[in-house]
């Protein structure tokens, strides 16, 4: 019998007596343990409890994986800024696999148009008009979570509530994140998004192939962000932003196997990284194929 | 004056090896000469590297006009089924393909070739036998293998779709590679892209907030 | 001198309890009517809080683009109003300096007010404010050293601690007629002036470590917040103890104030001198990290909502300078008083929305997304500042009887 179990009997029978008709199952909630520390049986536990509450919530059953890394991966994009036209399906394709809120509007990935001629992002135009694209003069370029390979986000967390997995993606435990929003004010590249209330999601637009560090859905008060479609990517699918560009412009793989796309554009192309003065590390490869 | 039988059989030895290396050599030779004579009939049809395969779809022609060998026999021009069923008019127009480039009025009116616009249809699609493409050599290839007519002029594209880094990817990021021809995505007598229309902007961040105190 | 009369602990206690009962209910009527007045405001408060609790923190102005606002730029002013409570501090101890003596506990229950508000103001800030153990040792995960939050919450509970400690046992020890032992308190007090530093360094290096954020990336940022600190805390204390030495009869001299304000003198020196420092660099090199400095002093692409504010700001901040450089608006209370105010307005808005808001705009991808505070988020910080000012005013009406005298141990009928 470990401390973290007597605090957890001691608290739950406190709180058995101090608050009666209390749900077992929210105390069970309140006092679960951070995901990286929880045994086999726990994660089990955890899973089930989290099933039927999405049930609960919104009437459909849910599939929540805790798969974890593949051995010998490490996931690494490339985006080809020669091919994107700013016609954003990526995000909103990205809103429908990762359940994210749709009232109020949260949207992993931002695309940004900027003019011909410099990477000045203070000249980028975030709020472009539907319209035809690509616009003559400029070119676009979408910003999601790097998944950086030193993050600071990861340094400053207060908790451990956000790390980075083997494979390279850097995960949030949501039920870990106290909502202290330290690590929205390191991220260089303004990838984490915050809840500032409930999410807005209706049952239909539910996608109910989940991972429990990935796109499950997430409740207020907590952080999140791409997570390289982890539910996708273990299972050795593509993210669905890659899927649906419709130009080809998302390139993902394993970089450490050298016949995979991601590493074949690092050897090939000329690659570069934002703000990589930062020494973020980031993986997600920039490039121009023409 | 003194030949010793050593330095006569040497040199003996050495002709004999001579003449024989020789004759190795020359028919040698001369079979790859004859073999290269040979050869160049040969070399338009077959290349000389091996040929890299690519599992693809069904080219999405086999959805359209394919096969155009139903109407193009390669003795005659025109609609051969109207003959079939005894159209004396067309019957006239029986000809010789014309390789003569020039601007289609009886069939194939709708493709507007918008592509490397110094060349015509019979550039790319063998004239004698029409379910093939062409290549520069002269060599047929099925449109199973369009990339390679491609790759003659868009070789860097080809050098990148070989390896994954052209064109789109759906499934499997550790699995088979499934490969798109270039006409999947590319209309190839119109191949630059339409522009399309762009899904919406983000919303502003007070979109949602919840109408409190009066204020939103 | 020993008492003997055979009071047990508990006894003494109780004893104390009554008779500091009596004291808070008891009071000029002025008492009442400020207490209620802070009442009201905490009323408020917690009314905002509760749509807070209710609907989340969407009640407030922050979003993606802005993740703090006023909650952490108030938190990051009460720290300094924290830290400057040691500057009272060195003078006593170190330069034994009389007529501060008897002040300095007013000072470290300051401090004492200022750390609960600060924690106040942090937990009404975070999302979810039920899972705050998580970063606690033993029950939950610091992550330590790496987070500069987790230390920010471990030198804050130990000045906390510090300064609870030192106030208590020295007003214990007066309360109950016995000499302090310097012996085993002071190496406390003398442990609180590097601590109180280190509190204000370690928030400022909240805001300097993060690379995303050139505003606040500048080495001069930790000098800034002290210089800041320095100047406002006192400049408050000043207001206070005149309060203090109005509505009772504890002895604050002139010349204790008046050494307070020379201080403040020049740590807003250093803290124009520091300003103009990071405006010089900004300005001169000319590179695009001049964006959040061009947008707080003139506005960038339109957007110009901070720009009245620093103004306002450094016009009180440099009045007030003048104030405290000359001596004779120094010594004159008009003139004091008038600066002390300007001092903590100004240095209010250059530290909190001045700091904290400009570091947000232009975001890491140069979107402008102005903040403003909606009202029940002003409702709820001043709801804290209210409660933060009840609870000293509480402790003053309890510590003040006891350093006059007033109140002591055997005392059964307190005198209002």
């Amino acid at each position: 019998m470990d401390r973290r179990k007597f605090i957890k009997g001691a608290a739950a029978g406190l709180a058995a007596i101090a608050l009666p008709g209390c749900d077992n199952e929210k105390v069970e909630e309140y006092l679960q343990k951070h995901f990286v520390e929880m045994n086999q049986e726990e994660l089990e536990e955890t899973r089930e409890r989290l099933k039927k509450q999405y049930k609960e919530q919104y009437g459909v059953d849910f599939k929540l994986s805790t798969q974890g890394a593949i051995p010998d991966v490490l996931f690494s994009y490339g985006l080809d800024l020669s091919r994107c036209i700013g016609c954003r399906r990526c995000v909103y394709a990205c809103v429908n696999e990762n359940n994210q809120s749709r009232k109020p509007q949260i949207q992993w990935i931002r695309v940004l148009r900027m003019e011909n001629g410099s990477l000045d992002l203070e000249k980028s135009e975030h709020y472009y008009e539907g319209g035809m694209v690509p616009k003559e003069g400029h070119y676009t370029i979408p910003i999601q979570c790097q998944q950086c390979e030193n993050p600071p986000c990861v340094k400053v967390c207060p908790t451990g509530a956000t790390w980075k997995e083997p494979d390279g993606i850097v995960v949030v435990d949501y039920n870990w994140c106290i909502g202290c929003r330290y690590c929205m004010a390191a991220c260089p590249y303004w990838a984490r998004r915050f809840n500032f209330t409930d999410p807005g999601i209706s049952k239909d637009e539910i996608n109910t192939n989940t991972h429990y560090l990935g796109n499950r859905p997430r409740m207020r008060g907590v952080v999140e962000k791409c997570t390289f479609c982890v539910q996708r990517t273990r299972t050795g699918r593509y993210p669905a932003c890659v899927e649906a560009c419709p130009v080809g412009a998302r390139k993902f793989g394993n970089i450490l196997d050298p016949e995979s796309e991601i590493s074949k554009v690092i050897e090939t192309k000329r690659v570069f990284r934002l703000k990589s003065e930062l020494n973020t590390q980031p993986k997600f490869y920039y490039f121009f194929s023409i | 004056m003194k030949y010793s039988p050593h330095k006569i059989a040497g040199v003996i030895l050495l002709l004999f090896f001579c003449l024989t290396s020789t004759g190795w050599a020359s028919s040698g030779q001369h079979e790859e000469e004859k073999a290269e004579v040979s050869a160049e009939h040969k070399i338009l049809q077959k290349p000389k590297v091996k040929e890299e395969t690519f599992s693809v779809p069904p080219p999405l022609v086999y959805q359209g006009l394919f096969p155009c060998q139903a109407c193009h026999r390669s003795d005659i021009r025109g609609v051969s089924s109207q003959l079939e069923k005894g159209n004396a008019f067309l019957g006239k127009y029986i000809r010789k393909p014309d390789p003569k480039p020039r601007t289609l009025i009886k069939m194939h009116r709708n493709i507007n070739l918008k592509h490397a616009e110094w060349h015509w249809c019979l550039n790319c699609h063998d004239q004698d036998e029409r379910n093939y493409l062409r290549l520069i050599t002269g060599e047929k290839i099925p449109f199973e293998k369009s990339y390679r007519l491609c790759g003659q002029c868009h070789g860097s594209i080809y050098r990148d779709w070989k390896i994954g880094i052209h064109g789109r990817r759906v499934g499997n990021w550790d699995g088979k590679k499934l490969y798109l021809l270039c006409s999947h995505c590319h209309d190839p007598h119109r191949p630059k892209f339409r522009k399309l229309p762009a899904e919406g902007p983000p919303k502003t961040p007070d979109y949602g907030r919840l109408d409190i105190a009066g204020e939103e | 001198m020993q008492q003997e009369r055979g009071y047990g602990f508990s006894a003494q206690l109780k004893h104390f309890i009554v008779q500091a009962g009596g004291r808070l209910i008891k009071g000029p009527p002025i008492y009442y009517a400020w207490l209620l007045f802070l009442l009201v405001v905490i009323g408020a408060g917690m009314y905002g809080y509760g749509q807070q609790f209710k609907y989340g923190l969407t009640v407030t102005g922050m979003s993606d683009q802005v993740s703090w606002g006023l909650y952490i730029s108030n938190f990051t002013y009460m720290v300094g109003v924290a830290a400057a409570a040691v500057l009272l501090i060195i003078p006593a101890y170190v330069y034994d300096f009389g007529p501060i003596k008897e002040i300095t506990i007013l000072g470290e229950l300051l401090a004492v007010c200022a750390i609960l508000m600060c924690m106040m103001f942090v937990t009404i800030d975070v999302g979810r404010p039920e899972r705050v153990w998580h970063l606690m040792p033993i029950v939950g995960t610091p992550n330590f050293p790496s987070s500069i939050l987790g230390w920010d919450v471990l030198v804050l509970n130990g000045y906390l601690f510090i300064n609870m400690f030192v106030s208590f046992y020295l007003l214990a020890t007066i309360y109950m007629n016995k000499k302090p032992n310097y012996k085993f308190i002071l190496p406390f007090i003398f442990l609180s002036i590097p601590w109180a530093v280190s509190i204000h360094t370690v928030t400022a290096y909240l805001y300097n470590g993060l690379g995303a954020r050139p505003f606040w990336n500048s080495a001069i940022l930790a000098p800034r917040f002290l210089a800041s600190a320095f100047c406002s805390g006192p400049a408050l204390c000043i207001i206070i103890f005149q309060l203090v030495r109005k509505f009772s009869s504890l002895h604050i001299s002139d010349k204790a104030l008046f050494k307070i304000s020379e201080m403040i003198c020049f740590a807003m020196a250093i803290n124009l001198l520091l300003l103009g420092a990071e405006v010089f660099k900004e300005l001169y090199t000319d590179s695009l990290h001049k964006a959040p400095i061009v947008y707080l002093f003139t506005g960038l692409h339109g957007n110009n909502g901070l720009v009245p504010w620093i103004w306002t700001a450094m016009a009180f901040n440099i009045t007030s300078f003048l104030i405290f450089l000359v001596p004779k608006t120094r010594k004159n209370f008009i003139t004091l008083n008038i600066g002390c105010v300007l001092i903590v307005v100004g240095v209010w808005i250059e530290k909190g929305m001045g700091l904290v808001i400009p570091g947000f705009i232009p975001s890491p991808l140069g979107e402008i997304w102005e903040y403003t505070p909606r009202l029940y988020e002003t409702m709820i910080s001043v709801g804290v500042l209210g409660a933060g000012m009840f609870l000293y005013t509480l402790a003053l009406k309890i510590a003040i009887p006891i350093e006059t005298g007033e109140m002591k141990l055997l005392e059964k009928t307190p005198a209002s």
